[in-house]
């Protein structure tokens, strides 16, 4: 078909999905929405939770409203092709889509089928399959993996990958992508990063990136539409967008950290710096001398050291492996006070998850021994044991059952016995800290995947326990509901209660955390306050994770620093500037 | 983290290595011989042969274990209820007014014999095929491709809910979920929460396949599917066929009326 006009071009694209409650009309997923993208150029939609980015990519790829009841209006053509006169699955040979959630597209039994399958229904032949189905594995990183393991059993970061080179194995031209960050550790997303760039420059690829993760968009996107309620509210240059448009964190965004920073420099000083990424940053501050006494170097905060407090968790020479399966946790010695805020973090299979299901008892030692403030786990059930520890699992919007979303909170603390004013009163709390007050009365199921997870998050939040554990809690949320997460968290830490944070995320953990340990292969590699730690560059890397852009600045400018925050460091170096 | 490969345990052996078809023929042949013969001899035979041929075959041991888990209770109701339900010949037991003969009881052995059997011989291809390997066979043996699809899906996606449901029974006791110490009522009750939280999961998994398949040009028509895997029969693979064909035939000679 002939193709006149842009690449990909979205004309007043407008959606409705089917109403939740008989007899309504439900609100606009989508409304008016226009946007074109080029070969080789990269379009990144960003917003608030449940703006529509989702929405907006199932309906490019051509799977609604063919696929689900709903009513849409506008148009949506692809080199050419209206995308929605065709039926789904038609142009799987132009467009690749690759979802936020892994689990419904790697459907194979082996890593190399899963990558061909798509390339079967195109009817590509059998030499060319492989030749293709090699390619995509070594641009995806995925080559050294066996291609006959099953897809399930590779680490979070290679099924987003695995998902990515099937949808690539197909050479779409347009590739769309939907949240492909969530849940991937740095060195994972450092490697989508540099795959994605390679394809866009060396093969024209056009990607319609939809994403909440500033740095990924920062480093990507040549254009990026931030949608709320559906509706575009603002375009242009990344930089443009994040640096100009006023009412950014109302909109559920963050700016990635060296453009926080120079915002910060420029609030609180009359400089006018640009820079937007880190080495702008380092640029624009080099011509500037600094005090050639500094800021000395970093030392320890206080109660790091158990000392006399009382200690809320105690792990002695912990071991474990699966059956049949490599050790997990190869002899885990830790102790962690109470009333501390601590970061566990690791590349994907480092144990970090294996450890903290031994905390609420789902798995039990196999040999060492764990207590809880003082007492050992052993011989208590998972049930008595929740009256001591929340634990928000990786993926807790699974758990949801209840007809309305304040019953799904309620679940929890009601299981513990709490008075009825009582269970009130923390529901209330929690509805309150996780802004679900207004939905409270909706069925949760079916609410966007953010929102679940909100309402998984504020249904352990509700259940008051003296030590939380929370699992990667911040995949998958706009900036809105990392920060409510965050101010939860600060708030149960001021309350007095352990909190034990799993992360892969060091700007969200040196935010929060009084101490970070980082694990490899099932042993603590190291384990101290905040800046040891994350100067400790050498280490982090060996355990996939970089440090956080405080601290690579003042790494860049050869100096120590006090400064964990983007904000805490633009303060510091001002005030070091002569 | 969910993991499951439905019914398929990873192994390497002569069993791994025959042709999918093969295997499907065995199952098909073992679950004939259960439909045809009322020889309990014959059955448990059947059954044996499949735990022989699964132990021959280097199949992990938990596969034959998980199975006779599953079964047992199954195994156990036919036992106890068929010879209920056949009043005629000699009476061995009296409860009551019930009479159990011996003739009820044969037939509770007889059925419950068929449903292991057939379950067994059914198990030799599940754990040694991944489902891909058995849409491929049925696809080369001119089952529609849809079909085969359906089948290997639903075999996969058995598993995975299974995996499931443990990860929301996990979620569900760490919000203080107790099983433990209660009545059977209210047990029964208490699984609420996770059995309503997985059909949620398992319709949302549905949705997300529908979307994933069809965004890989599932059901793409005027366009010949090609695979990646070519299933060839080898000379071992025909000799096991003709071996399972010959078994067969004998078995439905003994089976035949005398």
């Amino acid at each position: 078909m002939p193709q006149s006009g842009p690449f990909v071009e979205i004309c007043n694209l407008s959606y409705r999905y089917p109403s939740l409650r008989t007899g309504s009309v439900s609100t606009h997923a989508l409304r008016d929405v226009s946007l074109s993208i080029e070969p080789g150029e990269c379009v990144a939609v960003t917003g608030p939770n449940g703006c529509g980015l989702t929405t907006l990519c199932l309906a490019t790829s051509g799977l609604i409203p063919h696929l689900s009841e709903g009513v849409l209006e506008g148009t949506i053509r692809v080199a050419g092709h209206n995308v929605q006169s065709e039926p789904p699955g038609a142009l799987a040979g132009l467009m690749g889509l690759v979802m936020q959630d892994p689990l419904g597209q790697l459907f194979n039994t082996s890593v190399e089928e899963e990558v061909a399958w798509g390339l079967g229904n195109l009817g590509v032949p059998r030499d060319e399959m492989e030749e293709r189905v090699g390619w995509a594995l070594r641009v995806t990183g995925l080559q050294d993996v066996p291609r006959t393991q099953p897809p399930h059993a590779l680490s979070g970061g290679q099924q987003k990958r695995l998902a990515l080179a099937a949808a690539l194995a197909l050479q779409p031209r347009l590739l769309i992508l939907d949240k492909p960050a969530g849940g991937l550790t740095p060195r994972g997303h450092a490697e989508m990063v540099a795959v994605l760039r390679n394809l866009r420059h060396d093969g024209g690829l056009a990607i319609l990136l939809a994403e909440n993760d500033s740095r990924l968009i920062a480093e990507m996107a040549d254009r990026v539409f931030v949608l709320d309620a559906g509706q575009v509210v603002s375009q242009g240059s990344p930089r443009a967008v994040y640096t100009q448009t006023p009412d950014l964190a109302e909109r559920g965004l963050s700016l990635p950290p060296a453009a926080a920073f120079t915002k910060e420099v420029n609030t609180h000083s009359d400089l006018n710096l640009s820079a937007f990424t880190d080495a702008e940053v380092l640029a624009q501050t080099g011509s500037y001398a600094l005090k050639p006494e500094g800021v000395g170097a970093p030392q320890s905060p206080a109660g790091l050291g158990t000392g006399s407090v009382e200690v809320a968790v105690t792990v002695r020479q912990l071991r474990f492996a699966y059956p049949q399966g490599a050790p997990v946790l190869q002899g885990i010695d830790l102790a962690i006070p109470s009333g501390q805020l601590a970061t566990l973090m690791g590349d994907n299979g480092a144990g970090k998850t294996t450890l903290a299901r031994h905390l609420i008892g789902l798995l039990r030692p196999q040999s060492g021994e764990i207590l809880l403030f003082g007492r050992t786990v052993s011989g208590r059930s998972i049930g008595e044991l929740a009256r001591e520890v929340g634990f928000a699992f990786q993926n807790p919007e699974l758990q949801i059952f209840s007809p309305t979303v304040r019953e799904e909170i309620a679940f929890g603390p009601r299981n513990l016995d709490m008075s009825e004013a009582q269970v009130d009163q923390y529901v209330q709390d929690a509805l309150d800290s996780f802004a679900l007050t207004d939905l409270a009365d909706l069925p949760p199921a079916g609410l966007t995947f953010s929102t679940r997870r909100l309402v998984a998050l504020a249904s352990i939040a509700a259940m008051h326990t003296p030590l939380i554990v929370l699992d990667e809690p911040t995949v998958g949320l706009d900036e809105t509901g990392r920060q409510q997460v965050l101010t939860w968290m600060r708030k149960r830490h001021a309350e007095g209660a352990t909190i034990l944070l799993i992360t892969h995320d060091t700007e969200f953990a040196a935010a929060c955390a009084e101490r970070v340990i980082v694990m490899q292969h099932g042993r603590i590699i190291v384990d101290g306050a905040p800046l040891q730690v994350f100067a400790d560059q050498a280490t982090l890397q060996k355990a996939g994770l970089v440090p956080p852009f405080a601290l690579r600045f003042a790494d860049g400018q050869g100096r120590p620093t006090h400064a964990l925050t983007p904000e805490a460091a633009a303060h510091e170096w001002l005030e070091l500037r002569q | 983290m969910i993991r499951s490969q439905g019914f398929y345990i990873e192994g390497q052996s002569w069993l791994y290595r025959l042709d999918p078809r093969v295997r499907l023929w065995y199952a098909g042949a073992v679950i004939a011989v259960c439909i045809i013969s009322a020889r309990i001899g014959l059955l448990a035979g059947a059954l044996l042969l499949s735990h022989l041929v699964l132990a021959a075959g280097r199949v992990r041991l938990r596969a034959v274990i998980t199975a006779w888990k599953a079964l047992l209770p199954l195994v156990a109701v036919i036992l106890l209820l068929q010879p209920l339900f056949v009043p005629q010949g000699e009476i061995v037991l009296e409860i009551g007014s019930l009479h159990i003969t011996a003739k009820g009881l044969e037939t509770g052995v007889l059925y419950a014999l068929r449903m292991a059997a057939s379950a067994f011989g059914l198990l030799v291809p599940l754990a040694t095929c991944p489902a891909s390997r058995l849409v491929r066979a049925f696809e080369q043996l001119g089952l529609p491709y849809r079909l085969g699809l359906v089948i290997g899906l639903a075999l996969q996606y058995l598993g995975q809910l299974g995996s499931m449901y443990t990860s929301i029974l996990e979620a569900q006791q760490a919000r203080g979920l107790r099983l433990e110490g209660r009545n059977l009522m209210q047990r029964a009750r208490a699984f609420i929460p996770t059995v309503v939280a997985l059909v949620i999961a398992a319709l949302r998994l549905s949705d997300n396949l529908a979307l994933g398949l069809a965004a890989r040009g599932f059901g793409v028509t005027g366009r010949k599917r090609t695979t990646l895997v070519q299933l060839v029969m080898r000379a071992t693979d025909w000799l096991a066929a003709v071996g399972i064909t010959l078994a067969l035939a004998g078995a439905v000679l003994l089976s035949l009326p005398r």
